[in-house]
């Protein structure tokens, strides 16, 4: 069962592209700054002075004001003692404005909390006041990224490249971000900047290793794409993306069998992703067409059939998930939303997902606001449909404590 | 039969050319003042997104390619009750220049036009047009002037049509249609973008596609006598879900000697129709999804717009070359073995340059004369919304030359502009020789803008060419719709070893993909090839048989030339 757990604070997974092994590792540092309300001190040598604080906030809502391009940057060499053996100088960092630094706070908050235009909005301001700041542009990037505003991203981490040299290793967003502007070119690049320049080999995160095997993938280099997604599998046996696009470079190579054998295993990894099915049937079908015996091609058929109707299903259901998390990056939290994307996943029967929404959907403990009742009675409810019950009660007791006396929760 | 290693040092030598601005937009002086209309600037609805379409062929019977223009309309004329622009006709000036036709030409206007396709539908001779409109489809026969026959066309209902295709699909010497159709567009039942109901990236644009009900295409018997009926069921052609369509191709897919048809549809699957004979009839059978043509190779649906087709990689069957929206790529599906196909957009260069943008007119045509195919892309984004900070795109698009840079094997494509004109929001376009020089030029739409003109500035020197137009007057269709034609050359073998022989191959179609009609002709870019050895015609009408294209005419490189079918 999931170990996600439904009463703790929303569990933000910082995923890419819906995969639940591309984790991006590159905030935790940045996040520091959380907490940290130090009193405005001289700069030191080489920090850039802040301005005197009076921050105006864009609203988050005006997605037209999000960017950088307005944003001053830095001078020359500014930031370039800010990190001393790949560590934020805490010096350094001592000299932000309490209010500055409040606000990358709470951008850090926006960001763990999925609202990343309010990230955005706030991230931006802090840039306004403290030109370059680093933990700003890694946050900025990253949630740029989220946003899908790849370009955005890509301001925000090239600027951070100039700032920050020595911590190229830590921008690995920035290939996936041109990866997605279809700059593979750019993006392999990049993604063998980020691995040569880590301080450690064991810092090169998956992700950075599986864009570099897409990036070449993309530029026809076949060979170094299998090479590197191999090697991804060999670190990671249960990253079904990786085991997929195996699958895919097998399949356009033609070597049905194997593209076969990759997208099972990808499908039982993730039984829910549709795209291992997609390669699974398409080979079946071609091996149907080549099979020596009319049983055999009778079988491939078969079984090509099967998994095409599952594709079918599970691509619908993709199709209609990806549109309610498109709407939910800019409509935060929305009950109606969250609901919806809950109903879906129980239909699939997908319980951590199940689970995670419905962690979205009842974070809030207000016991004075109407619905946060209805929403904890609509998980259990759900809970219960996918068989749960742990789960659900867990939800039931906490609701209990919250709401003394109330009845009727779901059993 | 060619050998691999001889092709590849065949096309290693084909002459190279600049493109440097090889496309000259000379729509100021060819057609001055044409403009279309397609709703107002800040497209609130969908209905207003597409914009117009553009036909090619010869109406007048000069030999030269004229151009009708298919214009749209605006919500307040339509909320009015009065009709949209008409259609019109520009006759050819020789020169890639056109002039409004005559008053005997002239064309009512409709409810909102879309697109049309051209072909002989009664076996006269002349070309006939069929026009899709949001609304009511319409036919008008060709002669010395247009006459509209809609009323008695046998054309049933009303729908949004985006794109036809003329075919003769029962392989009885008489054209038959297809129509593709959008969806169900009500102003009083799809909300606008002012109603705040629909976002792209946050922002409030015009709804649809999804949310909105996709309408089923249409396919019709011709009758020959310029009007039609219904196939009846057994045809087929009914897919398991409808889509929104927006264009169409058709050609011999499966090389079984009959014509297919391949239709992009928006944000749903694309659909290849395989037309099939069997004890039982004739019928099409949808087959994308096996073929591996319907979505991506992710197996994710796209947003198929445009559409081209043709034999890029040499092997016999044709490839497809769709359009897609911002963020995805535009996709080349090339054949493989077993009649399948494999989306090969990255691996040949075409995914990269396309991503950000959002693709209408496409096609593959041999835009240097160099003997292989080159794709051409026209752009510009659904949402003028798209000019907004954050959105990785842009309303107005570069359109964009993707130039055959590698072998027949191996095909590469190179993008650049094609022309040095500003981004601008191009929607449909049609390719073909309209100044009668050799190099295949190029018009598109501009949705709610003026008619485009992109001439072909190529050298002379840059390569050779040979064109060829089919006449049958054995049956209706008299411009061969549907014949295939195949050129042989003789290739030395670099290494000084035994020769080959390298076929080059094309099909006469007329249907233009996303709301155009190209002209029923084929073009041959020879490069360095020299004077074909041998040629043949495949006849559209069942029989298999290959009538020899005569020696005199294979030597007639330069010009275009017209193949007669013999009598039976």
């Amino acid at each position: 069962m999931s170990t996600v757990h439904l009463m703790g604070r929303q569990k933000v997974s910082l995923r890419i592209g819906g995969s639940p092994t591309l984790w991006l590792g590159l905030l935790g540092w940045a996040l520091v700054l959380a907490g940290q309300t130090a009193a405005a001190q001289e700069p030191t040598d080489g920090a850039v002075e802040p301005k005197a604080p009076a921050l105006s906030l864009p609203a988050a809502n005006n997605l037209d004001r999000l960017g950088l391009d307005d944003v001053a940057r830095a001078q020359g060499g500014a930031w370039s003692n800010f990190f001393v053996e790949n560590q934020p100088n805490p010096e350094i960092m001592a000299t932000v404005p309490a209010p500055i630094a409040g606000l990358a706070s709470q951008a850090q908050a926006s960001y763990s909390q999925a609202d990343f235009p309010a990230c955005l909005a706030q991230s931006r301001e802090v840039l306004r006041m403290l030109p370059d700041f680093p933990p700003s542009l890694l946050v900025y990037g990253t949630a740029a990224f989220r946003l899908r505003r790849y370009g955005d991203c890509r301001i925000a981490l090239d600027r951070f490249r100039e700032v920050a040299p020595s911590e190229v290793w830590r921008t690995q967003v920035l290939g996936h971000a041109l990866y997605s502007l279809g700059e593979f070119e750019a993006a392999r690049d990049h993604y063998l900047a980020v691995m040569e320049s880590a301080p450690d080999p064991r810092a090169v995160s998956l992700g950075a290793r599986r864009g570099l095997a897409l990036a070449s993938y993309r530029m026809g280099k076949t060979a170094d794409a299998l090479l590197g997604l191999n090697g991804v599998v060999l670190l990671a046996p249960g990253d079904a993306e990786a085991h997929a696009w195996i699958a895919q470079v097998h399949f356009d190579l033609e070597q049905l069998d194997d593209a076969l054998s990759a997208a099972r295993k990808a499908m039982q990894l993730a039984p829910y992703e549709p795209r291992a099915y997609f390669l699974a049937y398409r080979a079946l079908f071609e091996m149907a067409d080549l099979a020596q015996t009319d049983e055999a091609a009778q079988a491939f058929e078969s079984e090509a059939q099967r998994l095409q109707a599952k594709w079918v299903a599970l691509s619908a259901a993709a199709s209609e998930i990806n549109t309610l998390h498109n709407r939910l990056l800019f409509h935060v939290g929305d009950p109606a939303l969250l609901r919806a994307l809950a109903n879906q996943h129980k239909a699939l029967g997908d319980i951590p997902s199940l689970i995670q929404t419905l962690e979205s959907l009842i974070d809030t403990s207000d016991s004075s606001d109407p619905t946060t009742l209805t929403r904890r009675i609509f998980a259990m409810d759900s809970l219960r449909a996918v068989g749960a019950d742990d789960q659900a009660d867990a939800l039931k007791a906490a609701t209990t404590e919250l709401f003394p006396g109330v009845e009727g929760l779901p059993e | 039969m060619r050998t691999a290693s001889l092709a590849s040092a065949c096309m290693g030598l084909f002459v190279s050319t600049s493109f440097a601005q090889q496309f000259e937009e000379i729509g100021q002086r060819a057609l001055p003042g044409v403009t279309t209309t397609s709703g107002s600037p800040d497209v609130n609805w969908i209905l207003e997104v597409n914009g117009g379409g553009v036909v090619l062929g010869d109406f007048s019977g000069t030999g030269n390619l004229d151009l009708v223009v298919v214009d749209g309309s605006t919500p307040e004329r339509v909320q009015a009750g009065k009709p949209g622009e008409a259609p019109r006709l520009m006759l050819s000036q020789g020169d890639g220049t056109f002039a409004l036709a005559g008053e005997d030409w002239d064309m009512a206007g409709g409810r909102w036009g879309m697109g049309g396709v051209a072909g002989d539908l009664n076996g006269d001779g002349a070309l006939d047009l069929v026009v899709t409109e949001w609304g009511r489809d319409r036919v008008f026969l060709g002669g010395d002037g247009f006459q509209e026959v809609t009323a008695g066309a046998g054309l049933v209902g009303s729908f949004w049509g985006s794109s036809a295709a003329l075919l003769d699909a029962d392989a009885d010497g008489i054209l038959d249609l297809v129509v593709v159709n959008y969806l169900d567009f009500d102003f009083d039942q799809v909300a606008s973008r002012t109603s705040g109901d629909c976002t792209w990236k946050g922002r409030p644009v015009n709804c649809g596609p999804e949310g909105l009900d996709a309408q089923a295409d249409q396919i019709y018997r011709g009758k020959g006598d310029g009007t039609f009926e219904s196939f009846g069921a057994g045809i087929g052609f009914v897919p398991r879900a409808s889509a929104f369509g927006l264009g169409v191709v058709t050609g011999d897919f499966d090389a079984d000697g009959d014509t297919d048809l391949y239709i992009t549809n928006d944000s749903t699957p694309n659909h290849l129709w395989e037309n099939v004979v069997a004890e039982s009839g004739r019928s099409f059978k949808e087959v994308a999804m096996r073929r591996g043509v319907a979505v991506d190779a992710n197996g994710r649906e796209q947003a198929g717009m445009g559409v081209g087709t043709g034999d890029v990689d040499g092997d016999g069957r044709s490839d497809f070359f769709v359009t897609n929206f911002s963020g995805e790529n535009h996709c080349l599906y090339l054949s493989g073995n077993r009649r399948s196909y494999r989306e090969r957009s990255h691996m040949t260069g075409v995914a990269g340059t396309s991503t950000p943008l959002l693709g209408w007119g496409a096609g593959l045509a041999d835009l240097d004369n160099d003997a292989d195919l080159d794709l051409f892309a026209f752009h510009g984004h659904v949402y003028p919304q798209a000019d907004r900070a954050g959105t990785d795109t842009a309303y107005g698009q570069l359109d964009y030359l993707m130039r055959n840079t590698g072998t027949l094997e191996e095909p590469r494509f190179a993008p650049e502009p094609l022309s040095a004109r500003a981004p601008s929001v191009s929607r449909a376009a049609a390719v073909g020789d309209l100044d009668g020089d050799g190099d295949l030029d190029l018009v598109a739409v501009d949705r709610g803008g003026p008619v485009r003109v992109l001439r072909n500035e190529l050298k002379p020197s840059a390569g050779s060419w040979l064109g060829v137009r089919l006449l049958d007057r054995t049956c209706a269709n008299s411009a061969g719709v549907g014949a295939r034609i195949e050129l042989d050359f003789a290739v030395e073998a670099g290494d000084g070893g035994e020769g080959s022989v390298l076929t080059l191959r094309r099909e006469i179609t007329v249907s233009g993909g996303f709301q155009a009609g190209s002209p029923a002709e084929a073009h041959f870019g020879l490069g360095d090839l020299g004077v074909p050895i041998a040629g043949r015609v495949y006849w559209p009408s069942g029989d298999r048989e290959a009538q020899d294209v005569p020696g005199s005419l294979l030597e007639n490189i330069g010009k275009w030339n017209q193949i007669e079918r013999p009598s039976k």
